[in-house]
């Protein structure tokens, strides 16, 4: 076992929060047509500067090494140098998920100084692809931040998600990101918006051009497919386990796409809340996966309990966003 | 005497009695073994290379010259691998 997938089972089996995502802010200046955070009319009270800092400590205590700051859009918090810096001082893995479309010489200079280790970067397409995307018009904005931020040598990664609307963009985001010397992660998965809205899942492509994609073009996910073998949980995943997010409100929840709420940290400390919640015991009640248990693409599933909770309202239930990407796995491992 | 401190953009916890560092530059992940876990703890703490020498020998109950060619011989390889430099 490699150093990776050992440090990914002891802190699973352990239970120790290595990877931690902070969702600053729900504010977002883009309104890209899939994303997963509901619409808001108002935005509630976000945690202070203050707050988030004592979460990273009591993360850091709790042997977390992994941080991801996103929003929203997390540039629009006018700490986000501050607490990169802070989580950097706290000798965290800091990582920034951004559209990238704020971003000028002064704020990439200001990421360089604060130490970022990763710039992440969603982007769609060509430029009247990627802005009828995102509902702005951006796209020079974000491939000049692109250039910024190499310029200042900041590792940078672009993200792209292929659905009904773009998946022709590919060869161009591609060769973009090979022009450019840098990681490309892509992903098919559309998912249901926290409210669990479906009308997101309108946009995501059929199984057939996925299919394509992952046996003929080469294409690799943006997850590890050996992933529940390391775990050796068929049933489970990091969520909970050795993930977690906070949310701009200060919910703890056990993964970004889990909208199961463990506590909040302005009423208990963030460590009371990751030792003591019900989460755990009952995803561990392996008695109730009745359905995965019986399923004939179990090995092929990479089973999100997010998805699953979203999508059929149960920890235990099934997903159909996953359920059709095992079934693609399974007809390109029987070819 | 010389000290030394972590290389910036070097991310490092303990996790269940083992160091764990990421050198995301290279996109590496190094686990530290005993020894070099406690050479790393001092090195941190802000001694100096006599200082932990004197640690070692206490700590692992070694003469003085066997410590020195293993502090040495590991800090040289933290050096070398970018993970820590001189102060």
């Amino acid at each position: 076992m490699n150093i990776t997938s050992h440090l990914q089972k002891i802190s699973f089996e352990n239970r120790i929060p290595l990877y931690s995502i902070f969702e600053l802010t729900y504010r977002c200046n883009l309104k890209c047509l899939h994303c997963y955070i509901p619409p808001q009319k108002k935005y509630k009270q976000e945690i202070t500067t203050s707050v988030v800092k004592k979460i990273i400590n009591e993360i850091a205590s709790l042997g977390g090494l992994y941080l991801v700051f996103t929003g929203g859009e997390p540039l629009l918090r006018k700490d986000i140098f501050e607490l990169v810096e802070y989580a950097k001082k706290k000798n965290f893995v800091v990582i920034l998920f951004t559209n990238g479309s704020l971003m000028n010489k002064n704020s990439v200079e200001n990421l360089a100084v604060s130490g970022v280790d990763s710039v992440e970067i969603s982007i769609y397409g060509r430029e009247h692809i990627h802005n009828k995307f995102v509902q702005r018009q951006v796209f020079n904005n974000v491939i000049e931040s692109i250039y910024l931020l190499k310029q200042y040598r900041i590792d940078v990664c672009l993200k792209t998600l292929l659905t009904k609307l773009n998946y022709t963009e590919f060869e161009f985001i591609k060769n973009l990101a090979r022009n450019l010397n840098i990681r490309l992660k892509v992903d098919f998965v559309v998912t249901p918006r926290n409210d669990g809205s479906v009308d997101v899942l309108r946009y995501t492509l059929d199984e057939n051009r996925i299919y394509k994609f992952l046996s003929n073009q080469g294409v690799r996910l943006t997850y590890d497919r050996n992933f529940k073998n390391v775990m050796g949980e068929n049933f489970l995943c990091s969520a909970g386990f050795n993930l977690v997010c906070v949310s701009p409100v200060g919910d703890v929840y056990p993964c970004i796409q889990l909208p199961y709420k463990l506590g909040n940290v302005k009423k208990k400390s963030f460590v009371n809340i990751w030792r003591n919640n019900d989460f755990i015991a009952k995803v561990k009640n392996f008695e109730k996966y009745h359905r995965c248990s019986k399923c004939r693409h179990i090995f092929y599933c990479s089973r999100c309990i997010g998805l699953c909770y979203i999508e059929s309202g149960s920890l235990y239930g099934c997903s159909y966003t996953v359920l059709k990407l095992s079934q693609i796995w399974r007809r390109i491992t029987s070819n | 005497m010389t000290k030394y401190k972590l290389k910036r953009g070097i991310a490092y916890r303990e996790i269940a009695g083992n160091i764990y560092i990421v050198d995301s530059k290279n996109s590496l992940l190094h686990q530290l073994n005993e020894t070099a876990t406690f050479i790393w703890r001092c090195l941190l703490s802000g001694k100096n290379l006599e200082e932990i020498v004197h640690k070692v020998c206490l700590e692992y109950d070694v003469e003085p010259e066997i410590a020195r060619h293993d502090v040495e011989e590991i800090v040289t390889e933290m050096i070398n691998k970018g993970l820590v430099e001189e102060i």
